[in-house]
């Protein structure tokens, strides 16, 4: 292996894979102990720390960074701690030398480029700043992606002066105050700003950890623990917003960000809590970024696994990799084909087919597979697996992100969500209840608004009106005893509620409970009358359609049943007179068309104004019979609306007797004479009135209308009869009936 | 002697056109009803041989729950409607209906639908018999 300066400024490395990259050095010397080790490990970027001796002529190793440390444990077996840097690293003296010595000489920094080669291909590219800082020389490095075309790379991005400046100045952050918990000795400590913040008295032996857990709200509490629980070395921060009532009463609202220090053992050895007052934080659109991306990570964190290439140089999968695939055992180092093994039979040829395709020009895949969990489970899985490809299609990197989108995983999620940003989303009309440690629901604030109970108490009156107020609350009754007794899960109820008390102020809630891993119940009640309200209508309109589209196929066939009992009845009597037939089954078809004619055109299904109706209806006639010197005078009522199963009859019984005064009454010859026809008809209490008169001959001597074999008279009985009606002879110049029949009933 | 049919329709026209179809087929048409309870009080007197059932009636009465009462009496019903939907069918076919038609019908329906229904009634009314012994085989 060779290691050879190209220019000022630029090394280059070549085969980086050859063993002799590192040669033992003679022996371990001491040094002075290295400040923060803890905290220089866990830097975005990878840091050596070296200190010099003998002038700047020699530099001891006191820290090893990411790239040393794989270096060091893949080709190597001893510890290049305590050694001189000069001694590990080949041709220092010729190459890297001079920038650690300018940097020292300077007090100040120097910079230097690595390029890294196998086999004659470039495999990456090291920025590397080298700054001497209080008797320390400290190497910074920073990876750059050599597939990128090197014209594009941000040299400015890697050339950061004071980055531990940085991080000590987010330390002390003025916004923040930071709680230092030693897990080594079970201390906590922390300036005195706490105090302010908490509005409390500072008192000599305090403990800090009571003054922030008393405050808080015990739901909060257990969330903060579970999830310092779940910190690991790979998997070490999270952030959460929460409330609390300080001892004046006053109620804040903080953000906390979580930081787990992990040492050497991967065991934990701090945590740093910065809290940030958020009470006057405006949750405005340009924090809304923030806070979908802190949902992003809690969903992420909750639900989502990923594949990566960590801090020190390895694969591994982030812990909830074993929620995922139901092994709490799982040790996210071994196995990198977990998820390719248990997609279950079915969907293995789209994994399968996904692998196949992933290549330089389409290195990413994103799909859904199936798979079956260690417990026996199917899980619905997205996964999206990402290579990273070299100038020679060699894989640089490959990751996979494998999110749970189980139908039930997702619910479970949300309650954690809601658990997170309650106290920063209001707006959402959806409250959280837990179980506290005492074996009682503890419910957010937002519940009471939600259900309407002023006092701010669940127990005993805000549990008590909440039940009353629900109008089945034997239902919830029984799920919850199930779900507190193991029966059962979860459950998901659709209770109807009154709102208040008040029987006219319906609301619908869906209540919504389970059981977490951890074994507590937790759930939500989601107001959701709104949804429920338009979906109401919308059922209510689709049913009254069902119902109208019956009604009318319904009257439609029944009149095509009298229309074809007429034409029967016909046939009997006009038997060898076709023509008369179709002249009087055309008109009576006319006087039902207009009856559904008119009924379609005003939407009104239950009445037709008869008013309305015969004018149409008599301009038609005239049209009819504007031969025979006829004049048909009408006089309805303006609001006579008449319902329709009468209105048919009705109707027909007129068309029968026009037809009649037609055929037999007008004497045609005389054409001096204007054959007239009047019709009135008027509502009288509860009756409808009918008086019709033509200036006819009148009716034969001896003649009986309710006794004659003539079937225009046979049907206009019928006709009488099916409304119940009575039919009587009046004076008239020609003809004159009088007919009255009942409005309503059937 | 002919057979009897009591026709239950409150459409006049469509009830008298039924009856004189009737007649011209043979049967004796004992009466032209259109209400429930009035189809219960002349099946009970008459004893028609079938009974030709429209569903919707004047009245509170439907023809389905007219026809419950008049099975108890082993008188076939024959049901005649403008629509038979399936919740209709299956509400009509537990009272024991031995067929329907629908509106407007068709006299040769007719006809095979009424003939068929008193023939299968008598088959019946003899199990009936058979098994209470009341007649010999």
């Amino acid at each position: 292996m060779k290691v050879k300066e190209l220019e000022k400024g630029k090394i280059i490395i070549e085969d980086y894979t050859s063993l002799d990259f590192y040669s033992p050095a003679d022996k371990i010397r001491e040094c002075t102990p290295l400040k923060n080790p803890l905290l220089i490990k866990e830097f975005k970027k990878d840091v050596d720390v070296l200190e010099p001796v003998n002038d700047g002529n020699e530099f001891l190793v006191k820290f090893i960074g990411q790239i040393n440390r794989t270096l060091t444990d893949h080709y190597t077996n001893f510890n290049i701690k305590n050694r001189y840097y000069g001694d590990i690293f080949p041709d220092f003296r010729e190459t890297v030398y001079p920038y650690f010595k300018e940097a020292y000489d300077k007090k100040g920094k120097s910079t230097l480029k690595y390029f890294f080669y196998k086999r004659g291909v470039l495999k990456f590219i090291v920025d590397s700043t080298i700054i001497y800082e209080n008797g320390e020389i400290w190497i910074l490095y920073s990876n750059v992606n050599p597939s990128k075309d090197t014209a594009d790379f941000d040299f400015d991005y890697f050339d950061e002066d004071h980055i531990i400046e940085k991080y000590i100045k987010s330390i002390n952050n003025q916004e923040s105050v930071v709680i230092l918990y030693d897990a080594k000795k079970d201390t906590y400590s922390c300036p005195d700003e706490i105090y302010s913040l908490f509005e409390c008295e500072k008192t000599p032996g305090d403990d800090i950890k009571k003054i922030l857990t008393d405050s808080m709200f015990e739901n909060d509490v257990k969330y903060m623990n579970s999830q310092i629980e779940k910190l690991a070395w790979n998997d070490s921060q999270f952030t959460f917003n929460f409330k609390i009532i300080t001892p004046k009463n006053q109620v804040k609202t903080l953000r906390c960000f979580l930081f787990g220090i992990f040492d050497d053992d991967r065991e934990l050895s701090q945590i740093f809590y910065f809290l940030k007052d958020m009470t006057d934080y405006d949750l405005s659109t340009s924090n809304l970024k923030e806070l979908n991306d802190n949902i992003h990570a809690i969903q992420t964190l909750s639900r989502a696994a990923i594949y990566y290439l960590n801090l020190h140089g390895e694969y591994v999968w982030t812990s909830n990799i074993r929620e995922i695939i139901e092994s709490p055992t799982f040790d996210p180092k071994t196995d990198y084909n977990i998820i390719r093994d248990l997609v279950i039979d079915e969907d293995r040829y789209i994994i399968e087919d996904a692998f196949k395709s992933l290549n330089r020009d389409n290195p990413l895949q994103n799909f859904k597979v199936r798979i079956k969990t260690l417990k026996g489970n199917v899980k619905l899985l997205n996964l999206i697996i990402k290579r990273v490809y070299d100038g020679s299609d060699e894989i640089i990197s490959s990751s996979m992100q494998v999110f749970d989108i189980t139908k039930g995983t997702v619910e479970n999620n949300f309650i954690r969500l809601i658990n997170a940003f309650n106290a920063v989303a209001p707006n959402l009309k959806i409250a959280v209840i837990y179980e506290s440690s005492k074996g009682k629901f503890k419910p957010s604030n937002l519940i009471f608004e939600l259900l309407g109970i002023d006092d701010e108490k669940w127990y005993p009156d805000g549990r008590k009106t909440f039940y009353s107020n629900l109008i089945d609350a034997a239902e919830l009754k029984t799920s919850m005893d199930k779900l507190l007794n193991h029966e059962i899960d979860e459950f998901d109820l659709l209770l109807k509620y009154r709102y208040r008390g008040n029987a006219d102020d319906i609301r619908f809630l869906k209540i919504f409970m389970y059981r977490d891993e951890n074994k507590d119940i937790s759930g939500y009640i989601e107001d959701i009358t709104e949804t429920k309200r338009i979906e109401n209508n919308l059922k209510k309109l689709n049913e009254d359609k069902v119902i109208l589209l019956k009604e009318v196929h319904h009257r439609v066939k029944n009149n095509l049943q009298v229309l074809s009992s007429l034409l029967n009845l016909e046939e009997r009597f006009y038997r060898n007179q076709p023509e008369e037939i179709l002249k009087s089954t055309k008109k009576r078809l006319n006087s039902i068309a207009l009856i559904h004619e008119m009924t379609y055109g005003s939407m009104n299904m239950e009445t037709v104004n008869l008013k309305e109706y015969f004018d149409v209806f008599d301009r038609d006639m005239f049209n009819i019979y504007s031969n025979d010197h006829l004049i048909i005078d009408n006089e309805v009522d303006e609001n006579s609306n008449l319902p329709l199963r009468k209105v048919t009859p009705l109707v027909l019984i007129i068309t029968e007797l026009i037809s009649n005064s037609i055929k037999y009454a007008f004497d045609y010859e005389n054409q001096e004479v204007v054959n007239k026809i009047t019709k009135k008809i008027s509502f009288e209490d509860d009756k409808c009135v009918l008086v019709y008169k033509d200036n006819g001959k009148g009716f034969p001597e001896g003649f009986d209308i309710n006794d004659s074999d003539g079937l225009g008279w046979t049907i206009i009985n019928s006709f009488v009869n099916q409304l119940d009606g009575k039919m009587e002879q009046i004076e008239s110049e020609g003809m004159g009936l009088r007919f009255e029949f009942p409005i309503n009933g059937d | 002697m002919a057979d009897k049919v009591l026709v239950v329709e409150d459409e006049a026209i469509t009830a008298l056109d039924l009856k004189l179809s009737l007649e011209d087929l043979g049967y004796e048409v004992v009466a032209t009803v259109d209400n429930g309870q009035d189809a219960i009080n002349v099946a009970v007197e008459e004893r028609p041989d079938v009974v030709l059932m429209d569903i919707n009636l004047k009245g509170d009465m439907t023809g389905i729950e007219a026809a419950a009462k008049i099975v108890e009496f082993s008188i076939p019903i024959v049901y005649l409607t403008a629509n038979m939907d399936d919740a209709t069918f299956f509400e009509a076919n537990e009272e024991g209906s031995y067929g329907y038609l629908t509106k407007p019908y068709n006299i040769v329906k007719l006809k095979n639908v009424i003939k068929l229904t008193i023939h299968r009634a008598k088959i019946d009314a003899q199990k009936v018999n058979l098994a209470h012994g009341f007649v010999k085989k």
